[in-house]
């Protein structure tokens, strides 16, 4: 399913796009949102062999949430902070798998089409390496202020914690990835 | 923020997975299947747990004697006179009632037809008093094997060294040996594997009985070269098994911390080419002496 996968220039134009009005259906709101969801799920988890069922889990989840919702507009908000923190159990998933000797180091660079110049697929190896050491606290953090671009109380939101609490994370991540990352 | 983990994080931000439109369509086919097939399963659970559950609330309110659970014993005619209240009948001795019959049918036909009573209390219902020299007998003591299940093994080993293992039995030795282990008693462990293999050469975990005895060599008694024998017996003895690539790294390892560099090399490259993509194959180059410079 993510066959498709691939470093694209310029903005995301899902993310870019007004959000489109849909009728609070499933079907309408899978339709409508699944892409973000997945391209989400992607960027927090750096594996796309685990998002078509974080997608799934995430739609599983809200399924019958939906006409709760009273901003129908808010929805696209709604579902990153569901797959952050759905993403955020996988992780620790990992980490354990990792720990038990269960999960071994994932080819990363793949995540850039070939398109992609070498340089920079090296480097987005590189940057999920490092993701891969940090905690899961301080990575979920990291990535959706940094690289989803959230606003600090969604991702303290998604994280459930404080917005200090989250900034603080958000500082330790960036102390570690600078470390890993800015040697040349 | 510095500029290459500024790339780095742009770089990540510029991720997405390309879903075309039969790719949303496909998901979605597989979200109603999956929706389908949980309310299939709810659907099921659902008695099935509230029956589970109401087991359970009518077992534990009966062990604890708060309740009397009720038993309807349908239809014994006639006879129902001669029954005297259950209330009013004196406690018989336990022991007496030991030796009675487990079923008493001159009870059983006294209910009247379609009549509710009390359930018998068993032996040990704490609203029964205990009779007079009836006390209950003492708790078997504990073996060995009780305490190395239950994972106490300091208990089991103490145990063990008091009556010494039964029997020579791969599953005693080998039980054994994790109590040596366990407990801080490396040397211990040695001889029971070490016993195992020379008597159940033949079973199905001797190799896992080499390799154990390999890793108690190696970590806990610093002995490199007897490790290194054990791994290799652990790769004798089962070629193709799943313990073989391990083994083979192991015994790079210990030939290497031996200080045998030859030996240690030479086995790293057979482990290079029977396992070219091995999961150990980084420690064996490292081992092994075949990383380049």
């Amino acid at each position: 399913m993510s066959r498709h996968l691939r470093v694209v220039d310029g903005p995301d134009p899902a993310a870019a796009a007004p959000e489109p009005a849909v009728a609070l259906t499933v079907d309408a709101a899978f339709r409508a949102h699944a892409e973000f969801v997945a391209s989400v799920a992607l960027r927090v988890l750096g594996r796309p062999s685990e998002v078509d069922d974080l997608v799934q889990d995430v739609f599983l989840r809200v399924l019958h949430r939906l006409g709760e919702l009273r901003e129908p507009t808010a929805l696209r908000a709604w579902l990153a902070v569901i797959t952050a923190r759905l993403a955020r159990r996988r992780l620790r998933t990992r980490r354990w798998k990792l720990w038990l000797g269960l999960d071994g180091e994932h080819a990363y660079a793949q995540l850039a089409d070939r398109a992609a110049s070498p340089d920079d697929r090296a480097l987005i190896g590189e940057l999920y390496r490092a993701l891969d050491r940090l905690p899961v606290r301080h990575r979920l953090a990291w990535t959706l202020r940094r690289v989803e671009g959230l606003e600090l109380a969604a991702v303290a939101e998604a994280c459930d914690c404080s917005l200090a609490t989250v900034k603080r994370w958000i500082a330790a991540a960036e102390a570690a990835l600078r470390m890993e990352i800015d040697h040349e | 923020m510095n500029e290459r983990l500024d790339h780095a994080r742009r770089l990540g931000g510029r991720i997405r997975t390309g879903w075309q439109r039969e790719d949303v369509e496909a998901q979605l086919a597989r979200l109603h299947a999956r929706q389908r097939a949980r309310v299939r399963r709810l659907t099921l659970a659902l008695p099935l747990g509230a029956v589970a559950i109401a087991s359970l609330v009518v077992a534990v309110v009966a062990s604890r004697g708060h309740v009397q659970p009720v038993l309807v014993v349908p239809l014994a005619p006639a006879a129902a006179a001669d029954r005297a209240p259950p209330e009013a009948k004196p406690v018989p001795p336990v022991v007496a009632r030991v030796e009675q019959p487990p079923s008493s049918e001159p009870e059983r036909s006294a209910v009247t037809p379609g009549e509710i009573r009390p359930a018998p209390a068993r032996p040990h219902d704490p609203v029964r008093p205990v009779v007079d020299g009836a006390a209950p007998a003492p708790a078997q003591s504990s073996t060995w094997r009780d305490d190395a299940s239950r994972g106490d093994y300091p208990a089991a080993w103490a145990e063990l060294a008091r009556t010494g293992a039964s029997t020579d039995t791969m599953t005693d030795l080998l039980l054994a040996a994790d109590v040596a282990r366990m407990s801080g008693h490396a040397g211990a462990a040695v001889a029971s594997l070490a016993r195992s293999l020379e008597l159940h050469a033949d079973d199905a975990r001797a190799p896992l009985a080499a390799f154990t005895l390999g890793r108690v060599q190696l970590e806990d008694l610093g002995a490199p070269r007897a490790a290194a024998l054990a791994f290799a017996r652990a790769i004798e003895l089962a070629p193709e098994g799943p313990l073989a690539e391990d083994a083979l790294a192991r015994e790079v390892e210990a030939w290497s911390r031996a200080g045998e560099t030859e030996i240690a090399r030479a086995r790293a490259l057979t482990y290079t080419q029977r396992y070219p993509d091995g999961r150990r194959a980084r420690a064996v180059r490292r081992f092994g002496g075949l990383e380049t410079p």
